[in-house]
């Protein structure tokens, strides 16, 4: 399988002309809002069908997966941390910022993979769509403890700065809790892309097969038309990252590049050595490791921890990681699969 | 010369995503209320084109009374003392009916 055949589905050509548009300083522009629609239907097409295939399927192996997706979710974050601290690039508020991304994953890549996949004519389970649910909120959570954390230090380090207990920033005025640890927990778990997904998951398998079918040329005829608008969309919002590149230097784009090997290789163990999945399914699991968010987590981040500089983590997860895996990252994972599956 | 009552306009440009921070920030300062306008410009943070979730800028709009501006000065102070990015200025305004900006809201 050689990447080229990845570089020429529409999808991938249409993220390539949105970021060429934005280069050449095309005046195209998209109206406002239009990614928040586009990503809502995607999310609640994939989910409606995930769903869908899902009531068919085996409780056992539906339950692992989502124990696997928790403890990705869980310790990707953490490993992320620890190799940006040594680094020593960043602050350690930045670091919890950045790997609460890395952790957390990205609908676009994992559709885009969904693409490549039905492209190149290879099958896959639906569970790695319960992970990709899964694994929206873990991440989240794992960067605020890290970032409180950091920030309790920081606090004990004397400083001006006055830190809450449970070392969130709300200290300063005793009844604003809307940056308090539980409603921030709350947050991470009732975030509208999770709602959405999950939601439309549990539709699809309750709802009438017959109405299902009916709703077929919405969520299945029309949706790679509409991944092509949203990834031409997202390639001139990634292009628009690229003079941000100084800021970020050599080092922490590097990690932006092996942060995804390395998630991508777990992932891909994860699916294929202990939930025996397909090669299309392992694939999959393989992007949700590798795989940064750009939509669910920097709000979460820019709320919870002010100090991290959201140019570093932006420009990270989707300057660097999404044209990265949407070009090379996909495809490569694919082979490592097919390799340990001996294919 | 019509009936007119000087007033303060305080006008805070910031992200999205602190709307909910400010909104309860406004209830314990017993302001009267309040408009959020979405606006898209650059600045200390780089260009917000608004046209991602995340990146969308507001600029809340506040019309009280002179004696309620410092403690709500000092509230948005504390945010910025935090981390957060707000762009803070004030403008004098006058009003026609200076009631309506002396009762909190419900």
């Amino acid at each position: 399988m050689s990447s080229l055949s990845n570089l020429l589905i529409p999808a991938v050509l249409f993220f390539a002309l949105g970021a060429i548009a934005r280069i050449i300083k095309s005046d195209l522009r998209f109206p406002p809002d239009l990614a928040k629609v586009l990503s809502i239907y995607l999310l609640m097409a994939i989910g409606l069908h995930g769903g869908y295939e899902l009531a068919k399927s085996d409780l056992v192996t539906a339950v692992n997966a989502i124990v696997w997706a928790l403890i990705l979710g869980f310790s990707l974050p953490i490993l992320g941390y620890l190799a940006l601290l040594l680094t020593r690039k960043v602050s350690p508020m930045d670091a919890a910022a950045i790997s609460a991304h890395y952790g957390s994953v990205s609908a676009g890549t994992f559709l885009t993979a969904i693409a490549f996949l039905d492209s190149s004519g290879v099958e896959y389970e639906s569970y790695p769509l319960i992970m990709l649910a899964v694994m929206e909120s873990p991440a989240i959570i794992v960067g605020l403890i890290l970032a409180a954390m950091a920030r309790k230090k920081m606090a004990a380090a004397s400083e001006p700065f006055v830190a809450n207990v449970d070392g969130t920033a709300s200290a300063y005025d005793g009844n604003d809790n809307s940056s308090g640890f539980s409603h921030l927990m709350r947050d991470a778990f009732t975030n509208g892309s999770v709602v959405v997904l999950i939601g439309s998951m549990v539709i699809g398998a309750i709802a009438q097969p017959s109405g299902i079918q009916k709703l077929m040329p919405f969520i299945d005829e029309i949706f790679m038309g509409v991944l092509c608008l949203f990834l031409f969309e997202m390639g001139m919002e990634a292009a628009r990252r690229i003079k941000e590149f100084k800021k970020v230097g050599m080092v922490l784009g590097l990690f932006g590049i092996v942060m995804p090997l390395v998630g991508g290789i777990v992932g891909a163990l994860v699916g294929h050595s202990v939930l025996g999945f397909s090669v299309g399914g392992a694939t999959l699991v393989a992007v949700l490791g590798a795989s940064a968010s750009y939509i669910a987590v920097p709000p979460a981040m820019r709320l919870a921890v002010p100090e991290a500089n959201p140019s570093f983590y932006l420009t990270l997860s989707l300057g660097i990681t999404f044209p990265f895996n949407v070009l090379i990252g996909i495809p490569l994972y694919y082979w490592f699969v097919q390799y340990l599956a001996g294919v | 010369m019509p009936n007119l009552f000087p007033h303060k306009l305080v006008n805070v440009i910031t992200i999205d995503v602190l709307q909910d921070k400010l909104r309860e920030m406004f209830r314990r300062h017993g302001v009267s209320g309040y408009t959020i306008i979405r606006v898209r410009g650059e600045g200390a943070c780089g260009e917000s084109a608004g046209t991602l979730d995340f990146e969308a800028s507001i600029m809340v709009k506040v019309i009280l009374p002179e004696e309620k501006l410092q403690r709500l000065l000092d509230g948005l102070q504390r945010q910025i003392a935090k981390g957060y990015h707000l762009t803070i200025f004030v403008q004098d305004v006058q009003v026609i009916s200076p009631e309506k900006f002396s009762k909190p809201m419900d």
